[in-house]
């Protein structure tokens, strides 16, 4: 294979990692992968980079139980240990999982796993049930409305964009009362056209609770193929 | 003790958790980097340091010092070390108004519950970052104000040499290299307060220790400055309360530098750091001799690591880090015995693997070019070089080394294999500079600019970038400029002009730094006791982050120069009596007063010195002093010799 082999490594983001940006998550994955002293392959040319790809970014501040990267490998290595390998060079909140090969023409990561599903968490001191029914409603507010409104920033020009949530939210939020929070699930589809920002889209429900709840995780839980 | 002491503080994490979702650039305040250690790891440790950097975590976390020393500190099991740095504005807004202590990174734990507190001085500009630090940690200012529960507050680094202006922030001072000593320190701290001792009785020891400076044990007097009018301060000396305190602290400096461990434990961060690579000290000193510079006095003697052990530490530091890009670092680098060797060495070993090596900074002549071409392969970005001075005359008198040819030869050399971006470095408001010798570096840089240009083979086209950056003259302690004030604002302003009118309208970028940090800088750089009164109200009006310049507000250091009686223009231009006590008489880094004062001399006669690391011994002290010597790997030759 001329093209070298194409190995695909899922791996999370936990703790306080999770306020890592999408470029240190990056930076540091490729960090894990030459510690693991896998046989990467390099770009030709003026400045030899790492051939490695990423899937879509997280917002910083959220987590995630599945993240993935591709890495171009000049030859072959066994995958589970690769993984092995990836494991021990690895922080231990920003843990590779898994480990397989795809073919090299493979469609990119966010190709592939084109939806989300989300999971958030909001502390309650006092009645879950209460709170479960207050974000229901901020939620069933903003549903109804339709879109949130995201500020653009480019330099000091600031431009508001509206966000539907037609095609974009592909499943509403399913709120469930845990001992002391309420656990919320929703997905949402990242394509072509913008995707809808789980942590905007947190935002703007909280804005409309008369006291907002406290969100204290939020956290990717799969990244999911289409159908 | 307790074993197993010491854990993560979750409850104070999930407080910061809030306010580090809203700060810019969050992974400052995460910690839980690869190569940091862990509470788990340290279950026998019963002694917990916390070295801090007084700027931000991607400057604090890039400095190598504070790398060594963590690597020193918890290489010992009864000592558990993390690390702490001043977090950024918004944040410190944020936890004043959430009324959170400033913690450390591995285990948050608050700093004011350490036993040991080592903040480094890397320079003047981060005094009052070290009092902001101390109130967020709530810890008390003041030395004398501070309790028995209170951790012992110690200082090192360049601004070591002269501590005076933050002596009395400081419970003891670390003057000179710190692998041996802060372990030392460490160790008789831990033995003592374990024993019962007083904090007192502990300072007491710790003054005995060679290389420590316990600023409480001394006492001072007012020394007045000649030319300053009576009711502006003079400076303070000092001079020992008790008999068994010594007079004069020495440096400490280890001789055998090629035995320490050249690859330390290494952090490696999540972000971007000012140098985000891996760095491998190829040989600690300089004697070069330039008499504006403090680094090239007080890191004395030249001691270099033998190739072998750098490019092990090298291949060893790239494949545990996962970096790709290596720092041969040192004072310079390129005057290590073996570097061309070492370069081809390393060149031959990463060929294809996308790995690379940098130097920090490159020597004004042909063999300077030959090496930075070795270093950069065919990424070829900026050169950058520094002359400093526009003249030969004034070249010789800051005793530089350089001469026009060199600066030629490394120019056409540098255009010939394939770089067209220039950075030159020089300095106004030396002393002894006339308007002749500013004029001469606009004549300098046209020349170079030419030269440059007709280097460039025909079939290409003839672009050179040329940017040529101008720094003010700041006089340093334990420099031969020492007892030198700075030119005052009005010349500068002249010499701005002078400056301005000697460079075409085209073609060369010149840039000049602001001169109101430099007056600052300076007064810190030789001020005595009663400028921790000035750096104190400058802090109360609100200066903090001064090196940041959209930070520096000059107007909080006027206005606490004019409350103290320590004026900040006065202060910068006025000269030193030559003979009289200095402020910092009683700390030594080895070089003698009469070479620093010889120096000077000959710096007004324009006369120059050799390194002698490379020739005859200039008689600077250190080795007499200090009973340690050059080592060198190889003889160093001259340039001449060496291609």
């Amino acid at each position: 294979m001329s093209d070298g082999f194409r190995l695909r490594v899922k791996y999370e983001i936990r703790g306080r990692l999770a306020y890592l940006s999408h470029l240190e998550t990056i930076r540091s994955m490729e960090r894990v992968v030459r510690r693991a002293g896998l046989p990467f392959a390099v770009t030709e040319g003026f400045s030899p980079h790492m051939k490695v790809a990423f899937g879509p970014a997280l917002p910083v501040g959220a987590g995630s139980a599945g993240e993935y990267l591709d890495v171009r490998l000049q030859s072959y290595i066994d995958a589970e240990r690769a993984l092995e390998r990836l494991q021990l060079a690895a922080p231990r909140n920003l843990m590779p999982l898994e480990c397989f090969y795809v073919d090299v023409r493979a469609d990119a990561i966010d190709v592939t796993y084109p939806l989300s599903l989300w999971e958030a968490e909001f502390s309650c001191d006092g009645d879950v049930r209460e709170m479960l029914e207050a974000l229901r409603c901020a939620f069933g507010e903003l549903l109804e409305k339709g879109y949130i409104e995201v500020i653009k920033r480019k330099g000091r020009a600031e431009k508001v964009k509206q966000v539907a949530f037609e095609g974009r939210l592909i499943e509403a939020p399913v709120f469930s009362a845990e001992d002391t929070c309420v656990v919320m699930r929703f997905s949402t589809f990242q394509g072509n056209e913008g995707a809808l920002r789980p942590d905007k889209f947190i935002d703007a429900a909280l804005a409309l609770m008369s006291t907002p709840a406290r969100l204290v995780r939020l956290t990717r839980q799969e990244l999911r193929e289409n159908g | 003790m307790p074993k197993t002491r010491f854990a993560v503080n979750d409850d104070l994490w999930n407080q910061f958790a809030p306010l580090v979702a809203r700060v810019e650039k969050p992974s400052r305040y995460l910690g839980q980097e690869w190569g940091s250690v862990e509470p788990s790891e340290k279950s026998d440790a019963d002694y917990h340091a916390v070295l801090v950097y007084p700027d931000t975590y991607e400057i604090g976390q890039a400095n190598q010092a504070i790398a060594v020393l963590y690597d020193c500190l918890n290489a010992n099991e009864r000592i558990y070390c993390e690390r702490a740095y001043l977090p950024w504005v918004d944040m410190i807004t944020a936890m004043r108004a959430s009324k959170l202590p400033l913690a450390s990174l591995e285990t948050y734990t608050p700093v004011c519950d350490f036993d040991f507190v080592g903040i480094t001085l890397p320079h003047e500009m981060a005094s009052t970052n070290i009092l902001e630090f101390l109130d967020l940690s709530g810890i008390a200012l003041h030395a004398c104000d501070r309790t028995e529960d209170d951790p012992l507050v110690f200082g090192g680094g360049p601004l070591a040499y002269n501590p005076e202006p933050l002596a009395s922030f400081f419970d003891a001072f670390f003057i000179g290299e710190g692998e041996e000593l802060d372990l030392e320190v460490a160790l008789l701290h831990r033995r003592m307060k374990q024993a019962g001792a007083s904090r007192e009785q502990i300072l007491r020891e710790l003054s005995h220790v060679e290389g420590v400076y316990v600023p409480s044990l001394y006492e001072t007097h007012d020394q007045r400055i000649e030319g300053l009018s009576s009711e502006m301060r003079g400076y303070t000396v000092a001079q020992p309360r008790f008999d068994d305190v010594s007079p004069r602290v020495v440096k400490r400096v280890i001789q055998e530098f090629d035995t320490l461990k050249a690859l330390p434990r290494l952090i490696v961060p999540y972000s971007e750091l000012v140098h985000d690579r891996l760095a491998v000290e190829i040989l600690r000193g300089c004697n070069r001799g330039c008499r504006f510079c403090q680094a090239g006095m007080i890191y004395r003697p030249v001691r270099e690591r033998s190739a072998d052990t750098i490019i092990s530490a090298v291949a060893e530091g790239l494949a545990c880090t996962g970096y790709d890009e290596v720092s041969l670092t040192s004072l310079s680098s390129t005057d290590h015995s073996t570097i061309g060797q070492m370069l081809r060495r390393l060149n031959t070993r990463f060929y294809g693997t996308g790995k690379s090596v940098s130097l920090p900074s490159q020597r004004v002549d042909a063999l300077g070019v030959e090496l930075a071409r070795l270093a950069a392969g065919e990424k070829k970005g900026g050169l950058t070089l520094a002359p400093e001075a526009g003249t030969q005359r004034m070249r010789d008198s800051i005793n530089k080394g350089v001469t026009e040819d060199d600066l030629m030869q490394a120019v056409i050399g540098a255009v010939e294999a394939g770089w067209r971006g220039f950075k030159l470095y020089f300095m106004i408001g030396l002393p002894g500079e006339t308007d002749e010798d500013v004029a001469g570096i606009g004549a300098l840089c046209k020349r170079v600019y030419r030269a440059a240009k007709d280097a460039i083979p025909d079939d290409q086209p003839r672009n050179i970038r040329l940017t040529v950056s101008v720094a003010l003259f700041i006089p340093k302690p334990c420099t031969p400029f020492q007892w030198d004030g700075q030119i005052p604002l009005e010349e500068i302003q002249h010499r701005i002009e002078v400056l301005r009118g000697s460079f075409p309208k085209k073609g060369i970028d010149l840039r000049w730094h602001d001169s109101a940090t430099s007056y600052v800088e300076a007064v810190l750089a030789r001020g005595g006791r009663e400028c921790a009164e000035l750096i104190e109200q400058a802090w109360k009006n609100g200066a903090r982050f001064d090196a940041w310049t959209e930070q520096f507000n000059f107007d909080a250091w006027q206005q606490a120069g004019q409350a103290c009686g320590v004026p900040i223009m006065q202060r910068a231009v006025c000269e030193y009596e030559e003979g009289a006590l200095l402020p910092w008489s009683h700390i030594s880094c080895g070089v003698s007063e009469a070479f620093l004062r010889s120096e000077r001399q000959k710096a007004h006669e324009a006369m120059t010195t050799p390194d002698c690391s490379f020739g005859p011994c200039s008689q600077c002290g250190v080795c007499q002093d200090l009973h340690v010597h050059n080592s060198t790997q190889v003889k160093r030759v001259l340039p001449e010799a060496r291609l």
